[in-house]
């Protein structure tokens, strides 16, 4: 059973310090917020994208939450579009707009809002599973510990997942253990009275093994009063300082571009779709 | 006994339909992982049967009796219980003809009191309430569970939650009863309870298959033992032909109950290598040496 | 050091909140390189004793504790469980919940670290406890991936990696198949005969303990009730079931071929084992064949 989404691999991204990998995730979050515009996170998207094919090639499409992404683009774009209150022009296929019952009808600058959100949420998706799925717990662990967060705690985030494959086995065992005793699951009420003979056993058997691990840990002489050895080493490399100043001097260049001039949005004069990518009324 | 025959090791022996409970055939379990847990099992579990079904961990006997009850679905073959294909009957409408003890209590129990866990699964089974209450008393008599119906089962002792846990499915009143690793946390005095419930249920008519590592509780209660290693069955007979095949005990990674061990050391001195207990031993010794 | 490896003075211990105490007035003393196998109904008090040998009792597991526990000539009271885990090892029956890492050799390297030792010398530790419990060249496997029996070896090389003199096991084998079974018990006589660590276990398979321990506790409602080598103690069948603890096979066939007075057996050197019982039997045995015979 898989424990993490971590994919093997010897690729620039894995080779990286895991913690440059944090910088890129923050700098990520913090880039596409700059500006109200479009284009930012899709460079983001298109750089992290690039890199990850090249790191895990397609098995980045098996990744369940890559797989979910569309279905979150999506659901977020056509709410926006309907429901955001900055929505004044209404979308016209032909004559008609789009309409919907009690939402009403689709408006561009809703629309617009609605990418530039999904973009958003993509281009930090991109940049947080660059971190998971090309660094290994184990780094992960160290590198947490690293930027100044105590070990414990960071051994922590190390034992939880410990514990997901163990509890993942754990629930399907009691599944079945109810189900030979004809648990009823036919609908929806039957199904949500269910969950009380599976989450019983589940939680009072982790509280059980949780206790276990408490007296593990302290036979194991966690948190002794000395300087814990650290087993892994992990340091920057040339291509980690290029790689965070690159990034780095990208969020000062959206700055500059803010400060001179503003947020960048052209989401009142979108009236095509892509409209919603480019300023196609500017450029003509 | 019933009229499965002994002597035929492979088991592609059919007994009379009338009297099989569960009928295997031709059985390939694939998981989704790809690992190849069942290859190409036949086997069939009879009425008033005592079967030990043993292993190593990973050779797929949990695999095998979790498609008794539908619990798992052959990737190729077809189990009949009591001549219904399992693949297409739910695996609550097979808990009234097979019930499945699993090994870790914890697993199964949730309910505040014991009696409130003896009522869950015959509910679950709709039946009227004048008739869940009638089968929840003939349960706690049979179980001697008087001292702990109030109580919460998790504050009873492992020994006493085992016993539960094995009443909760009794009651439901399957004729086949599937016991997962019964002695697993089981100290001498709850292995001694356990032992005359099997008895008990065993008297009662219903048949019993035991999934276990424990040899020599193995030779005390079951007729019949299947080995299983590497996905395949690899012996189907009685206990005192098994334990003299030291092919099958080598294959399957398994040794003999001491007792047994220490009979087939002495039969040069005409001590029959098929003694199962100490009972046996003891009588052994004595004819020896008359 | 002398040759005692660990001592219980008059220790009395009850558990927070409970008035019966979990243990009552227990004076143990184990020697260096002993083999001490533990038995008892459940709620005798195995695993207590066990808490108490590295520190659990009193340190993390709180209640009140009477009396005197010294290991490695040092009260345990005055000491902490970080610290004890260098002399003690203890093993738990759970395998999976003692699993603290994901990766196998980060997991023995764990303790090691805790202690703060140098990196190199963690490597080293990692290789040869690995080795011994013959899990070296998995040191990159998922801790997961493992069958029980491999877990519950690498639990062991997890707390020998610490450099413990005693080696305390709780139930070692109560999730494993009899492969995991032997496995765990082959590598705990090699390191008791070989390394002369001093192993206690507590057990049900009375069958394997006759066959290895050298010394063996009854514990009865929080109180040592029988302690003696595996014969003396096992043969007091009838003491031992009033306990509820099992008797090995071979032990409660020549009890009862003696009290049937089939065979008479010398109460102290009632065999334990199938190697010894065969061999008395046999004498017996032979001699009615040659009678027959001449």
């Amino acid at each position: 059973m898989k424990t993490t989404l971590y994919i093997p691999g010897n690729s620039i991204l894995h080779r990286l310090d895991p913690r440059t990998k944090m910088v890129w995730m923050v700098c990520a979050m913090v880039s596409v917020f700059i500006l109200n515009n479009p284009l930012v996170p899709l460079v983001v998207i298109a750089v992290l994208v690039t890199f990850l094919l090249v790191a895990v090639k397609g098995k980045l499409f098996e990744n369940a939450l890559v797989r979910f992404l569309p279905i979150v683009i999506l659901t977020v774009t056509i709410t926006h579009g309907f429901v955001n209150p900055v929505g004044i022009t209404p979308i016209m296929i032909g004559t008609s707009p789009i309409e919907l019952p009690y939402f009403g009808m689709m408006k561009w600058e809703g629309l617009y809002y609605g990418v530039l959100l999904a973009l958003r949420i993509s281009a930090v998706f991109f940049a947080s599973i660059t971190l998971v799925l090309t660094t290994t717990p184990e780094d992960l662990v160290s590198a947490i510990a690293k930027i100044g967060i105590p070990y414990s705690y960071a051994s922590m985030f190390g034992m939880s997942l410990q514990m997901i494959p163990i509890m993942q086995e754990e629930a399907r065992i009691i599944v079945q253990a109810q189900r030979a005793r004809a648990l009823r699951e036919n609908n929806l009420k039957e199904k949500i009275q269910a969950l009380v003979p599976l989450f019983v056993p589940l939680a009072v058997g982790s509280m059980q093994r949780t206790e276990t691990t408490a007296m593990v840990l302290e036979a194991r002489a966690f948190g002794a009063p000395v300087k814990r050895t650290e087993l892994r080493v992990i340091k920057f490399n040339t291509i980690d300082y290029v790689l965070i100043t690159a990034f780095v001097l990208f969020i000062i260049f959206l700055i500059v571009l803010r400060v001179v001039y503003g947020d960048l949005s052209w989401m009142y004069s979108v009236r095509s779709f892509w409209g919603l990518f480019w300023p196609v009324h500017l450029s003509r | 006994m019933i009229s499965n025959n002994h002597k035929n090791n492979k088991s592609q022996f059919i007994p009379d339909a009338a009297r099989t409970l569960v009928q295997v055939k031709d059985l390939v379990h694939v998981y989704p992982t790809g690992t190849r847990a069942l290859e190409n099992i036949n086997v069939s579990v009879g009425e008033h049967e005592k079967l030990a079904i043993i292993g190593q961990n990973g050779s797929g006997k949990t695999t095998l009796v979790k498609h008794f009850n539908g619990l798992l679905q052959p990737t190729e073959g077809t189990i009949l219980v009591h001549g219904a294909d399992t693949r297409k009957t739910r695996t609550a409408v097979l808990a009234k003809t097979v019930g499945y003890v699993f090994q870790n209590p914890n697993h199964q129990l949730f309910c505040v009191t014991v009696a409130e866990e003896l009522r869950f699964g015959l509910r679950n089974l709709r039946l009227p309430p004048d008739e869940i209450e009638q089968k929840v008393k003939e349960t706690i008599e049979l179980f001697k569970l008087q001292p702990y119906l109030d109580v919460h089962p998790y504050s009873l002792s492992m020994g006493a939650r085992k016993l539960v846990a094995i009443a909760s499915i009794f009651a439901m009143g399957p004729q086949l009863m599937i016991l997962d690793e019964p002695t697993t946390g089981q100290d001498y005095e709850s292995k001694k309870i356990l032992s005359q419930v099997i008895g008990m249920m065993y008297e009662s008519g219903k048949s019993i298959v035991f999934v276990s590592h424990d040899m020599s509780f193995v030779a005390e209660h079951a007729d019949r033992a299947i080995v299983m290693s590497r996905a395949h069955i690899v012996f189907d007979g009685s206990l005192p032909d098994l334990f003299i095949r030291q092919d099958v005990l080598n294959e399957a990674d398994l040794r003999p109950p001491h007792i047994t061990q220490l009979s087939q050391r002495l039969s040069d001195y005409g001590v029959s290598p098929r003694v199962l207990n100490v009972a046996e031993m003891v009588s052994e010794v004595r004819r020896c040496l008359a | 050091m002398d040759s005692q490896a660990l001592k219980l003075k008059d220790v009395t211990y009850w558990y927070p909140g409970t008035e019966k105490c979990a243990l009552e007035k227990i004076n143990l003393e184990i020697k260096t390189g002993e083999f001490v196998g533990i038995v008892g109904a459940n709620g005798a008090g195995r695993s207590t004793l066990c808490y108490c040998m590295n520190g659990l009792v009193p340190h993390s597991l709180g209640g009140k504790m009477e009396g005197e526990i010294i290991v490695h000539g040092i009260d345990t009271a005055k000491s902490t469980t970080a610290e004890i885990a260098q002399w003690v090892g203890l093993v738990f029956s759970d395998p999976e919940a003692q699993l603290t890492q994901l990766l196998v050799a980060d997991e023995v390297a764990f303790g090691p670290a805790n202690l703060g030792l140098p990196r190199e010398k963690i490597a080293q530790l990692v290789q040869e406890n690995l080795k011994l419990v013959q899990l070296d060249g998995l040191e990159e496997r998922n801790t997961h991936s493992l069958s029980g029996g491999q877990q519950q070896r690498l639990a062991i090389a997890s707390v020998l990696a610490m450099n413990p003199d005693i080696l305390i096991l709780d139930e070692p084998t109560s999730n494993l198949d009899p492969r995991g079974t032997y496995e765990v018990f082959s590598i705990v006589t090699k390191l008791n005969r070989e390394n002369h660590t001093t192993v206690v276990m507590v057990e049900y398979q009375v069958d394997l303990l006759a066959e290895f321990a050298d010394r063996i506790l009854v514990l009865d409602h929080g109180n040592i009730i029988l302690d003696g080598p595996p014969g003396e103690v096992f043969s007091q069948v009838d003491k031992l079931s009033a306990v509820g603890v099992q008797v090995p096979q071979v032990t409660k066939l020549f009890r009862q071929l003696d009290h049937e007075a089939v065979v008479h057996v010398d109460q102290a050197t009632t065999p334990v084992t199938v190697e010894k019982g065969s061999t008395e039997l046999a004498k017996v045995l032979k001699k009615t064949v040659d009678a027959r015979l001449s």
